[in-house]
């Protein structure tokens, strides 16, 4: 088994990244992190250093908005089939009858199942994107080694689990009201919406975590986790379409159960693998 | 690996092929076509080839992901010979997702008029065979053997984990349409003479999978030794040629 000891015999990633100047304290002398603070060092200084350069929230934010606008003035979601719907059997025969129109307005399932897909197509892509950033930066800024040695690896792997579910919410968040926008999805069940919304991104978050340590390891660093990803990753595109789908329309049943089950799952899988991945 | 070279010619390797006849001739003589359900009467056969290869592969990845786990976490952690059960594994396993694929949509053009329509089985397969080449993408993105074999045997795991979701979970979500039949039509709603053949048929082919795989090894740990004897021999070939003779 890979040392669990590794950080207690190293000096503290805290006290290396304090900014006010206080001498880190030296490789020899033992640090007294618990766990915990050694999560919440390496989540604070990826909030940091990601306030302070916006460099994943930046990508997957204009990936994001790229792709909804190229796909709002391309895709068509109005029309026959998408915002009209044709009487039904019984009633189409009696307004032919009395010459009424046959065509009344109303989003179909088909529109609810096109922008569903494309909420999480457009997600799915933008996350492929930004989620690996915060292995790969490490990596490309040399900064990886020094972690290896500091901290733990389960904290490594927590911290910025912790990290990238944090941003994908908060990018969720951002990109549901411009979908919102863009598409008018009239969403009949927005607390179900929201769940899934929600949930589905936390799960994202929690697979590509693991994978992104992966593709920061190897040459093909800028588009191996798209193709990386897509197995793992398409349970949870497959139940979050159903899901928003069916909270679009306003039908019953969800699909957050199933969501919330894969998530634990990956994260307890990725937990587990991540220190083969991430140790020297 | 020495062993099994030394005690050629295996026999269970020999025995395959009358066994695979057998099977192919119960299947064709033996089984009568079935008229519940399907277009042509015939076409009912191809659960003795199509369901055992999509079985097999999946059967394949499993061990793939085995020696996976072994290769991390076991007594030959690191072990090369592990990585390469891996890899040869889950190329066994490729073949035959991709087999099952082809036979499944030869089958799909007579039964449902056409050989694509995304049921979600389609769906499920071709996602594995996806995830399967990006296995082998990832082999291929590391030059370093050591972290190579690691990486893909963490990237076969995690596969593996995924493929129970992409199999039985997904395909029965009620909101959902499916063509195909669900599996336990395989394990009890068939007619016991079918139910035999089909057996049959998977060990039959769990045998000729096995015998491929072993043959993968045995080729790669060739190659490897003709690397050590060439490198060398190669190099003072070069040389010679560099320094022509005086």
């Amino acid at each position: 088994m890979i040392p669990a000891k590794r950080g207690t015999e190293t000096f503290s990633l805290n006290s290396a990244l304090r900014p006010d100047g206080v001498p880190a304290a030296g490789p020899g002398s033992r640090g007294s992190d618990s766990w915990w603070a050694e999560v919440s060092a390496v989540f604070r200084k990826d909030l940091r250093s990601e306030l302070r350069t916006r460099s994943a929230v930046g990508t997957i934010l204009m990936f994001a908005l790229t792709a909804l606008v190229l796909i709002a003035f391309t895709v068509p979601t109005t029309g026959l089939g998408l915002t009209t719907k044709i009487l039904p059997d019984g009633a189409l025969q009696d307004a032919v009858r009395l010459g009424k129109p046959v065509l009344f307005t109303e989003n179909t399932e088909t529109r609810d199942a096109l922008l569903s897909s494309l909420y999480w197509v457009v997600l799915y892509f933008s996350a492929m994107t930004g989620l690996p950033r915060v292995f790969v930066k490490e990596e490309e800024m040399g900064t990886a080694a020094l972690l290896r040695l500091t901290t733990r690896p389960s904290a490594v792997f927590t911290g910025k689990l912790l990290f990238n579910v944090v941003m994908l919410l908060v990018l969720t968040l951002l990109i549901v009201p411009l979908f919102a926008l863009f598409y008018d999805p009239q969403v009949r069940d927005w607390p179900l919406f929201l769940g899934h919304v929600i949930v589905g991104a936390g799960a994202i978050a929690g697979a590509a975590t693991m994978l992104g340590a992966l593709v920061s390891r190897t040459n093909n660093r800028g588009y191996l986790m798209v193709v990386l990803g897509f197995g793992p990753l398409l349970p949870i595109l497959i139940l979050g379409i159903n899901g928003t789908a069916a909270a679009i329309s306003g039908d019953n049943g969800n699909n957050l159960a199933g969501l919330v089950s894969y998530w634990v799952m990956m994260t307890l899988v990725s937990g587990l693998l991540f220190d083969r991945v991430w140790v020297e | 690996m020495n062993r099994s070279r030394e005690r050629s010619p295996a026999l269970w390797k020999w025995l395959v092929g009358p066994w695979m006849i057998g099977v192919t001739l119960l299947a064709y003589l033996w089984a009568q076509p079935l008229n519940n359900g399907f277009q042509s009467p015939e076409a009912a056969r191809i659960i003795f080839w199509h369901v055992p290869m999509a079985m097999l592969g999946l059967v394949w990845f499993w061990i793939g992901a085995v020696h996976g786990v072994r290769y991390l976490y076991g007594k030959r952690r690191g072990d090369p010979g592990l990585d390469a059960k891996i890899h040869f594994a889950n190329e066994v396993g490729l073949i035959c997702t991709i087999l099952a694929t082809l036979s499944g949509m030869v089958f799909a053009a007579v039964q449902w008029g056409t050989p694509w329509n995304w049921d979600p089985k389609q769906v499920s397969i071709s996602v594995l065979i996806l995830l399967y080449l990006a296995y082998f993408g990832v082999r291929m993105s590391v030059e370093q053997e050591a972290l190579r074999a690691r990486l893909s045997a963490v990237y076969s795991i995690f596969g593996a984990v995924a493929t129970p979701v992409l199999f039985y979970v997904i395909p029965n979500l009620p909101q959902i349409a499916k063509l195909h039949p669900p599996a336990s039509t395989i394990t009890s709603g068939l007619d016991p003479k079918w139910r035999l053949i089909y057996w049959a048929s998977t060990l039959g082919f769990l045998w000729t999978t096995l015998w491929l795989y072993e043959l993968r090894l045995r080729t790669a740990a060739v190659e490897e030794a003709l690397e050590v004897v060439e490198a060398p021999a190669t190099e003072v070939r070069l040389q010679a040629m560099r320094r022509p003779a005086a």
